[in-house]
């Protein structure tokens, strides 16, 4: 069986190690249009950083493809699936046939139509270890940057060039930054983090042209209100959106990503996707969407890789879910975190805060089930919530007690805990069921100092 | 060829949340005296009478593993143990999808650690020091009655 993988990262490599589990025999190929041993993408703002090496870099040993008997084709450009024929062209005219084929092609930078903004040296996308490489050696010219676009790349990328020594300002359109991830008060707390930590936040701000010269590269950036922001290395994080170019002029369905199934099969019961291309079941939204980061990309690449060598293992579903930590403060959201903006009525919130500390923890709950949470500074029962997030049980019991200190949940283990939190199983000792207990203000400025030392220790 | 996977079980009832494993553990592993860096837990409420240990439970198809996103985590293929090394970068990927919550927080080295069952030792530590017996290391049983089992999850 010949089993093709298009893209070289997180999907990819689960994929090759799950086939390899179970299938030693049949052959496999990767193909990548970029030329370096795999590597991890979240990992190029920390590299910008300087908090991770060169030869940190690799997500896998050197070994990693001789050792699992893989073909490796990098560096070079699919240019069409054909999936009648089963066979793919590349860019020099070659073909290659497959039995089985996986797309993980990831997701595409969308530029904004901004003057200006692909024409000099300097401004950058920040996607790729290249960019990164290309961001570092352009920081040698001078240490002014601006980041346009303060989504999570952004966000990293500021925070990376922050560290590597820069000047940096963050220039975002929406009145709000991280408006994918965070809710209006925690991006509001997540900008405060940043602009103690020096980086200049501007919001609700556009950018009218991105200036320079043929010689120096960029110089600078005008703003909307016709303010000019010295600069000399620009990112443009503005951003992402599927890669589904491959799918153009083939029958295979597109919506927001690829399409597939439960076993990751798109239109052509040959042809899987799977990472941030593909277009899943989202758990908590009970909806098709596209979870685009890296413990999803992984997972789908690992039960795709299974379902590609015959043995169909269900796939249960996605959770979008994000962790970042700026300046020490982590940074946390899963599944359906801010039900205003989305528009979904008849959800019921948990918040408990403490702005003094830094910490603020939100849970979205929607017919007594946990939809998604916000958790920043304190995230010590995230594992747990997020188990509760993909198991979708009925939590009405202990709905006020999973932010307090004492989490009841920890006291079972998982598997028993699905059939305890739905209460048919065993009967809820009384001390569990009355509320009365966890009516305590979740606000913790009327807190003792005591409690408060307690709670920040953890 | 596999060995058959070992396992550090607790048994809830015997558990009096003395928390000497995980002081032994931070002694053993960090050379600190410190429960909080113990790669073995235990949350404990006087008031409702319950101790939960929180401990890996080397996973057959480990979250952590999935969502580390330097690779530094690693499942020996002849031992099962999960591992990972001193590359973690603190993006607290694995706390965000341990189930269990057993990875712990170095908020000094900002680094994840977590059990390896003292791989290097004849036994982990946590298991030799535990007064009551409520620790005990042994072979796993891949049976879903077994509550330490990682198998495929219902769905």
């Amino acid at each position: 069986m010949e089993h093709v993988i298009i893209g070289n990262s997180a999907a990819a490599i689960g994929a090759i190690e799950s086939i390899r589990k179970v299938d030693q025999n049949s052959s496999l190929t990767v193909v990548s249009n970029e030329n370096e041993h795999v590597y991890s993408r979240p990992l190029i703002a920390h590299y910008l950083a300087g908090d991770v090496t060169e030869d940190r870099m690799p997500y896998r040993p050197e070994d990693f493809y001789r050792k699992n008997r893989v073909t490796t084709h990098l560096g070079t450009r699919v240019t069409e699936v054909d999936p009648i024929a089963e066979k793919l062209c590349f860019e020099d005219g070659s073909t290659l046939k497959y039995d089985r084929l996986l797309i993980s092609t990831g997701s595409k930078v969308s530029l904004p139509p901004l003057p200006g903004c692909e024409d000099f040296e300097g401004i950058n996308i920040f996607q790729s270890y290249n960019d990164a490489k290309r961001v570092l050696n352009r920081l040698e010219k001078g240490r002014k940057a601006v980041v346009i676009g303060a989504g999570l790349i952004g966000l990293r990328a500021a925070y990376g060039l922050q560290a590597a020594g820069a000047d940096v300002t963050l220039i975002e359109l929406l009145p709000r930054i991280a408006s994918r991830i965070l809710d209006k008060k925690g991006s509001r707390l997540v900008q405060k983090i940043l602009e103690n930590g020096g980086i200049k936040v501007f919001t609700g701000c556009s950018v009218k042209e991105i200036i320079g010269t043929k010689s120096d590269g960029v110089t600078g950036v005008i703003l909307g209100n016709d303010e000019k922001i010295d600069s000399n290395v620009v990112i443009m994080s503005t951003g992402v959106t599927p890669n589904t170019t491959l799918a153009e002029n083939t029958p295979l369905e597109v919506n927001l990503g690829l399409v597939v199934n439960r076993y990751f099969q798109t239109s052509f019961s040959n042809i899987f996707a799977a990472g941030d291309v593909a277009e899943t079941f989202d758990i908590p939204r009970g909806a098709g969407m596209v979870n685009a980061n890296w413990p999803n990309a992984y997972e789908q690449g690992r039960y795709a890789g299974l379902c590609m060598t015959g043995e169909m293992k269900k796939y249960p579903g996605s959770v979008g879910m994000n962790s970042v930590s700026f300046y020490k403060m982590p940074v946390i959201s899963m599944g359906l975190f801010d039900p205003e903006t989305e528009g979904v009525e008849g959800t019921e919130i948990k918040i408990r805060e403490n702005l003094k500390n830094n910490i603020y923890q939100k849970l979205i709950f929607k017919n007594n089930i946990l939809k998604g949470a916000i958790l920043i500074g304190d995230i010590g029962y995230a594992g747990t919530i997020n188990d509760l997030i993909r198991a979708q049980v009925l939590v009405g019991v202990i709905k006020d007690s999973i932010l307090e200190e004492k989490y009841q949940l920890y006291n079972f283990l998982r598997k028993k805990r699905r059939d305890k939190v739905e209460g048919t199983a065993i009967q809820w000792p009384e001390t569990h069921s009355s509320t009365s207990r966890y009516e305590k203000s979740f606000n913790e400025e009327t807190w003792t100092e005591r409690e408060q030392d307690k709670r920040i220790w953890r | 060829m596999v060995l058959k996977q070992k396992q550090i079980y607790c048994h809830p009832d015997l558990c009096i949340g003395c928390r000497i494993c995980a002081n032994a553990c931070a002694l053993a592993r960090e050379g600190e005296a410190n429960p909080r860096l113990g790669r073995i837990n235990i949350r404990q409420n006087l008031f409702e009478r319950y101790e939960y240990q929180e401990l890996c439970r080397h996973c057959d198809d480990p979250p952590c593993l999935d969502a580390c996103m330097v690779g530094c985590i690693e499942k020996d293929a002849y031992t099962g143990i999960v591992t990972n090394d001193d590359s973690c970068v603190g993006c607290w990927m694995c706390v965000m999808v341990c189930p269990y919550g057993s990875m712990r927080r170095d908020l000094i080295k900002q680094m994840a650690v977590k059990c390896d069952q003292c791989k290097d030792r004849e036994g982990p530590v946590c298991v030799d020091v535990c007064p009551t017996g409520a620790l005990v290391f042994k072979e796993r049983e891949d049976t879903p009655e077994d509550p330490f089992f990682t198998g495929p999850a219902v769905t």
